[in-house]
């Protein structure tokens, strides 16, 4: 039992930045059709720049680089969705692709220009280094952290987009470009917004991850993040922020369960969740199941 | 009308202009090249063989995958696995291994992916190298970040290469038989089909084409040469680590299709060439390959926004403006065509 | 089971929403249907599950005795569907001739292979030929297929459609998009085509009366995923409620 409180709380902990990374992926993929392979890139840069900006171990010095992170990165993302995916969108999901996976390539061989390619660490703040019990679980203060900070982002995620107008937009977009330019929504402006905020997210995951990781370029594909975000929005249906939600939270589950369980299995339980998925529903848990019956066979 | 003589002429059906274009190259560049360059042309060699296996499944038969890596990787490590257990096995029996192996391979996972499409199938392709990079640490027998050294000693008939020159001659002449085997595949009725496949899968199936079989046997087809040109590769380097299954390989090759063209068989092979004689020069300026690779395919996939679909029509719109002519009275009918990638008109692009 | 078409209990929803509803059909060998109805009446999906690209949601198809509702497109067609598009498919990267053999080598009932590089395959050429000429194709046998004009493409997808020599023809639309002109022309041809084809079964879509009325023996009427009403496209045509179907939908 008490192992069970301390394994759930590791895998949401671990889902939790899977979550906010995946959340980008699926907004950016619902309103712009782009696969953003950079942002496995964003998520490095977002981490770097920790490790350039933390000044001293206290926790608001630490919220402070978070959102220098965040901001970052989300400026590298505007300037991205500007300079190639604008450009690139009438030009089909293949060409968007391509571009895609060399902005991933470029912004991350610059990233290595800049940091260079040591590995990098960043001590935890003070204020939540350490552990304490729950129930004789062990568990700790980080892992409860990144839990708090997971369900501040996916509420205010489903804030801005059911309650606001912004989200209204967003929403209208991404279930249909052409009516909601018919509506007058002005879809460019969205998708850079949509871009903006995805990219957002990616740096402040990367950063949140900081504190737990060996940061170097290894980061921008990782097994631990990177890959799990592109399987969660695959298994929880692309362009469904709920499906990401639930998806990399379950999967974090998992692969924690796994590794008490199955220690040699560990890291792959994810490709055969996937596997299973693309067996038996391969539209992911919440895509629509429209998409896959018109298919050429 | 003579018309079935003048589209079976059994030379070019054949490919001879191929295989003597290949034994010219292979004959010519020793004179020209030693040492240091010889050996970055034996490099190329294998990279054209790595870009038309890549062609075989992006060009022919329209599926982009961002994990040729791992079949290049495949081929490898096959390579270096059998050298170290089997030592006496024949080279070009250990190259058929492991382009069977990573034949296998593809088709297994093809046959899950496409169950999908698009994004998701272009994620996992991406999520498959990424995985084999992983295994390569994780499994104690792959060695990690050493990985294995000593293929200088593989034998080819019954006797490991000495010279680059051997090397280049083994290499070239590898190379020039896959090439040979791509070209009758592409003209072959299965050729035919993959490029059916990818123009309109619709009306490929409408023809009696079975779809999802042709793009599970293209992405084998391209696996099992890309591991042929990964065994090359790392024959040529006697080292095989990691770095074989890195991203930057699977844009590389992308590069070199595209720089290269895919509407003509030949195009990637000149794309291979000048990738890796232009990443060879550029060595000293660009000591990590991402940024090489990824600013150079920003430029392209840029500036030619509708990528391959568009550099027939550009090619002819340049042409047009050469000679003066008038342009045509309709645009291409492929404008017209809804396709899933966006009804836009390929002429209204500049 | 005589009937070459049977459709029993057809229903396709998506996402609930149905598109065709309940629908059963019979097509003997050797007729020649059309059927018709307004925009949205569920005409194409229905096709489309004649021909396989979609699975109904429930109900079954059968053709030739044999129940292919989950059978794929492709293997239909070399058992003997072959059809048209609304808007014409084409090999577009191939050449007319090109089109044309692809399409000879299904009538000929053989698959695609890698091992046919050596083979000459002279009798599909042949045969592909042969169907460029009868097409009025010939003089364009090298172009590009992906430039040709619209009225070329529709003429060339139907003799790819007829070359796969199908016991059943599936056209959709076969004068839509065309010119005034260009529909006259293509009627007329069809319609030679099918007097020379007597034991091929034809279904067609149309909007285009001129069509039904030469190409048709029975018409089917849609409305709202339904078939409505069934007759010789006479008593379809001056039927009370096709006529409101259509003037009801010309008024809004």
């Amino acid at each position: 039992m008490n192992d069970l409180i301390a394994v759930l709380v590791a895998g949401v902990a671990q889902g939790v930045p899977v979550f906010v990374v995946a959340s980008g992926l699926t907004l950016i993929y619902g309103v712009l059709h782009v696969l953003n392979f950079a942002h496995g890139s964003f998520f490095l840069i977002g981490a770097l720049i920790v490790t350039t900006t933390l000044q001293g171990p206290s926790l608001g010095a630490f919220l402070g680089s978070i959102l220098l992170a965040g901001v970052g990165v989300m400026a590298i993302g505007v300037l991205s969705e500007v300079l190639v995916f604008r450009p690139l969108y009438k030009a089909g999901s293949t060409v968007s692709f391509l571009g895609a996976f060399a902005l991933f390539l470029a912004l991350l061989g610059l990233a290595t220009l800049v940091w260079g390619t040591n590995p990098r660490t960043v001590a935890y703040p003070s204020a939540l280094d350490g552990s304490f019990s729950i129930g004789g679980a062990r568990v700790g203060q980080y892992d409860l952290a990144l839990v708090a900070v997971g369900v501040v982002i996916a509420a205010g995620l489903w804030l801005l987009l059911t309650k606001t107008s912004l989200g209204t937009r967003v929403r209208a977009v991404s279930h249909d470009r052409t009516m909601a330019l018919a509506l007058g929504i002005r879809a460019g402006q969205v998708s850079t917004i949509v871009f903006g905020i995805g990219a957002f997210l990616a740096g402040v995951a990367g950063a949140l991850i900081a504190p737990v990781s060996s940061i170097d370029e290894g980061l921008a594909l990782s097994s631990d993040y990177m890959l799990p975000a592109f399987i969660a929005i695959i298994v929880g249906g692309l362009g469904s922020v709920p499906g990401a939600l639930i998806a990399a939270i379950a999967l974090g589950i998992l692969e924690s369960l796994s590794f008490r369980i199955a220690p040699s299995l560990s890291g792959f339980s994810y490709y055969l969740v996937v596997a299973a998925f693309l067996m038996f529903r391969p539209q992911g848990l919440l895509g629509s199941a429209a998409r896959s019956t018109a298919m050429a066979r | 009308m003579n018309l079935i003589a003048r589209y079976s002429p059994t030379a070019t059906k054949l490919g001879l202009p191929l295989v003597a274009g290949f034994a010219v190259v292979a004959v010519l560049v020793p004179v020209f090249y030693g040492g240091s360059p010889l050996f970055t042309w034996t490099t190329a060699a294998a990279w054209v063989l790595f870009a038309m296996a890549t062609s075989v499944m992006f060009g022919w038969t329209g599926l982009l995958s961002f994990g040729q890596a791992a079949f290049f990787g495949v081929g490898a490590y096959a390579m270096a696995l059998l050298n170290t257990h089997v030592p006496d096995m024949p080279g070009l029996v250990m190259l058929a291994v492991g382009a069977g192996a990573a034949g296998l391979l593809a088709a297994l996972f093809a046959l899950f992916a496409l169950r999908t499409s698009g994004a998701e199938f272009a994620i996992l392709t991406l999520v498959l190298a990424q995985v084999l990079w992983l295994l390569t640490y994780r499994v104690p027998g792959l060695k990690g970040e050493d990985g294995f050294h000593g293929l200088f000693a593989i034998k080819i008939w019954n006797e490991p290469l000495t010279s680059d020159l051997e090397l280049w001659y083994y290499t070239i002449a590898v190379v020039g038989v896959c090439c040979w085997l791509l070209w009758l595949l592409y003209r072959s009725t299965a050729g035919m089909a993959m490029r059916a496949v990818r123009d309109d899968p619709w009306r490929a199936a409408a023809l009696g084409i079975n779809v999802r079989r042709v793009q599970v046997g293209a992405f084998g087809v391209s696996a099992a040469f890309s591991a042929v040109a990964g065994a090359l590769v790392a024959q040529g380097q006697g080292v095989v680590g990691p770095s074989t299954l890195a991203f930057s390989i699977s844009g590389e090759v992308l590069v070199a299709c595209l720089i290269g063209g895919m509407s003509r068989f030949a195009g990637p092979m000149l794309g291979a060439v000048v990738l890796i004689w232009v990443q060879t020069l550029l060595s000293n300026v660009f000591h990590d390959s991402n940024v090489f690779v990824g600013l150079l395919l920003l430029v392209i996939v840029i500036a030619l926004p509708k990528g391959l679909v568009s550099l027939p029509d550009k090619v002819r719109g340049v042409r047009r403006r050469w000679s003066g002519s008038p342009p045509p009275p309709s645009g291409p009918a492929s404008a017209e065509r809804p396709s899933s990638d966006g009804p836009i008109p390929a002429e209204s692009v500049r | 089971m005589s009937a070459l078409v049977v459709l029993d209990q057809v229903t396709k929803a998506y996402q609930g929403v149905p598109a065709v509803r309940c629908v059963d059909l019979e097509v003997e060998r050797g007729e020649r249907l059309a059927i018709i109805g307004p925009n949205g009446a569920g005409k194409s999906t229905l096709f489309g599950m004649i021909a396989g690209e979609h699975r109904p949601t429930s109900g079954s198809v059968w053709f030739d005795g044999k129940d292919v509702t989950s059978q794929r497109s492709s293997r239909r067609a070399t058992s003997g569907m072959s059809r048209t598009f609304q808007v014409a498919r084409l090999v577009s990267t191939m050449t007319v001739r090109e089109n044309l053999f692809l399409a000879a080598l299904t009538g000929q009932r053989r698959g695609v292979r890698f091992w046919d590089a050596f083979a000459k395959r002279a009798d599909v050429w042949a045969d592909a030929d042969a169907a460029m000429v009868d097409a009025g194709l010939a003089g364009d046998a090298d172009t590009v297929a992906g430039s040709l004009a619209q009225g070329a493409r529709k003429t060339l997808e139907m003799a790819m459609a007829i070359v796969q020599r199908p016991r059943l023809l599936l056209l959709d639309e076969p004068t839509a998009g065309m010119g005034y002109e260009d529909a006259r022309t293509a009627t007329a041809q069809l319609k030679r085509l099918l007097d020379v084809r007597r034991d091929m079964t034809i279904i067609l879509t149309a909007h285009d009366m001129e069509v039904i009325h030469s190409v048709a023996e029975r018409v089917v009427l849609m409305a709202n995923g339904e078939t409505v009403l069934e007759g010789t496209p006479h008593e379809v045509a001056e039927h009370a409620t096709t006529k409101a179907l259509y003037l009801g939908q010309g008024d809004s």
